[in-house]
């Protein structure tokens, strides 16, 4: 009788484990998404060519392209600047979602006092 | 003179005999049944320990191959001629096939016998790899994959009653420390053990390193492993109806939480469709198993509290585990486009810590009170992620060594434990049942 048992919950017991991995990864997949767009939306707002900083940058960057790379070295400097506020974006967005994780972590702390103490001496499923 | 017994003088006697006697003996009983106990469950023979080992080199590999193809999805691609939006599938339909069998394989572990499903599912996940390596279009290798899942799914959960079989204490902890840290280790290195395969001879042999191990646990498992029989007359009332609502509920579930966020959710037709079945099936589900005499899983086994909890704290776990497991690579290719291998050689760090932290955690397990040592490797998790959440755009090796280190030991912590606590619940719903 309790072989069964035991059969069943160790097939429920992985699922759960699984399916907490998928959740997560959705999850986690979603807020990285939303997050993205945020933190790009906000960092943006700040990057216009009415601040000088933003006009240096460009300006030296163009001219270090210039003759570098063919083609159009403006265009590369812009180019450049998007994907550094885009790596910006991702380094703020990948702490939120560590941050979030380790608040899951400190929620399930609360549940904690509902287990039951288990018993010391081993007890001996299967015989 | 045989009357005399029953006089008051000796019946006073007796009592009082008994009376003496009967404290002794009630203080003296636990130790007298515990060494029994003790020796009636003798240390793990050689046999044994080869058996388990072999299966856990079992889930190893197949623990292993829901990730191995990450890294490698664009050569694969290449090789089948497939559109990156199809090729995500070669991890989908493993996902899905994986996510079917786990709950249905402690039935089918009773009606094969844990040792003929177990050596089924070796071989034929051994068969699955080598089909999987030769495969020339994306269908083939869709459907190899499913099959690989399938027979992997069997082998995880099988590996736990095999070990709450053989093992006792002390040698349970270490077991199970062993199987947490090759769980971790086996999903942590899966991309980066796959990213140097493929990197160094090419995407077949991701399939093809798994046929001679493969081959060789099928073999050791069939001569070490007979802890029962099979029990064929479960067939006459198997549940396929229940199976194929789990199989609708927890695929299409899979499915829509694999692709959901790429698709923006219900925006996308197919996930939309793949909830709509998901949720209808559950439903069915549900009322399937809670009232056929049979079912295909028993579900009052979350009756008992402490497996509820248990599977609660396996769940936040997973949460972390594979969240981080997920995150950290794709942080270290995205922000730093660090190569497959850099990668590796800045997660293994968690690796080796739980590693290094795997005997103490073995022997603090007959130490301590299991919660309390829940508690702390959750807590620990929780302040690792509090230090990784620094992270800059330099953030690399020596940034992300301390809190993974710290990650590592707690996930032998924590993953050890809440296995444990669960498994020890099981084992005292069993011992309750016992009686019936």
């Amino acid at each position: 009788m309790p072989q069964d048992k035991l059969k069943n919950a160790a097939g429920l017991y992985n699922l759960t484990r699984d399916l907490g991995g998928a959740i997560a990864l959705a999850t986690i997949g979603t807020v990285m998404n939303t997050r993205l767009h945020f933190h790009w939306n906000r960092l943006i707002e700040d990057i216009n060519l009415a601040r000088p900083e933003v006009q240096h940058f460009l300006d030296m960057r163009t001219n270090h392209f210039d003759g570098l790379i063919p083609g159009d070295a403006g265009r590369a400097a812009l180019k450049l600047l998007a994907n550094l506020v885009q790596r910006e974006a991702l380094v703020l967005t990948y702490n939120d979602v560590i941050m979030l994780i380790g608040g899951v972590f400190i929620a399930a702390l609360f549940v904690m006092p509902l287990v039951r103490r288990p018993r010391t001496t081993p007890v001996s499923p299967g015989h | 003179m045989t009357w005399t017994l029953d006089s008051p003088l000796r019946r006073a006697r007796i009592a009082r005999r008994a009376q003496v006697a009967a404290p002794t003996r009630a203080t003296a009983a636990p130790q007298v049944t515990a060494v029994a106990a003790e020796k009636k469950a003798p240390a793990p023979s050689l046999r044994d320990w080869i058996g388990v080992l072999a299966m856990v080199v079992g889930l190893f590999m197949a623990i292993m191959d829901v990730q191995i193809v990450t890294s490698s999805l664009t050569q694969i691609q290449g090789g089948l001629s497939a559109s990156p939006d199809e090729i995500a599938w070669v991890q989908t339909s493993y996902l899905i096939a994986d996510v079917v069998m786990v709950p249905l394989s402690g039935m089918l572990s009773r009606l094969l016998s844990t040792r003929v499903l177990f050596v089924a599912a070796a071989l034929g996940f051994t068969a699955s790899s080598a089909l999987c390596a030769t495969a020339t279009s994306l269908g083939q290798m869709i459907l190899f994959r499913a099959m690989q899942g399938f027979s992997g799914g069997a082998m995880t959960p099988t590996v736990f009653p095999v070990v709450y079989t053989k093992f006792r204490q002390p040698h349970l902890a270490t077991i199970m420390v062993v199987i947490s840290v090759i769980l971790n280790l086996s999903s942590t290195l899966g991309p980066t053990i796959g990213g140097y395969l493929t990197d160094t001879f090419s995407w077949h042999w991701l399939f093809l390193v798994n046929i001679v191990p493969g081959i060789g646990v099928a073999i050791a498992v069939w001569l070490a492993i007979d802890i029962d029989k099979p029990e064929l007359s479960l067939l006459r009332h198997f549940d396929l109806c229940g199976l194929i609502l789990m199989a609708l509920f927890l695929g299409c579930l899979q499915y829509a939480l694999e692709e959901g966020p790429r698709w923006d959710w219900l925006a996308d037709g197919s996930v939309r469709a793949a909830v709509i079945v998901s949720s209808i099936a559950s439903a069915f589900f549900f009322w399937r198993v809670l009232t056929y005499h049979q079912p295909i899983v028993d579900l009052r086994a979350f009756t008992n509290r402490n497996f509820a909890l248990g599977s609660f704290y396996t769940f936040v776990v997973g949460t972390g585990m594979y969240g981080t497991t997920y995150l950290i690579p794709l942080f270290l290719a995205q922000v730093r486009g660090f190569s497959s291998l850099q990668i590796g050689e800045t997660v293994v760090v968690a690796g080796l810590a739980q590693m290094a932290m795997s005997p103490f955690s073995a022997h603090l397990a007959r130490k301590m009170d299991l919660r309390l040592m829940l508690s702390c490797g959750i807590g620990l998790f929780a302040v690792s992620m509090y230090l990784t959440a620094g992270l800059t755009n330099q953030a690399g090796f020596v940034e992300l060594f301390v809190p993974q280190v710290g990650r590592g030991i707690d996930d032998v912590l924590s993953a050890g434990q809440s296995d444990r606590a669960e498994q020890r619940a099981t084992g005292q719903a069993e011992k309750r049942r016992r009686p019936l």
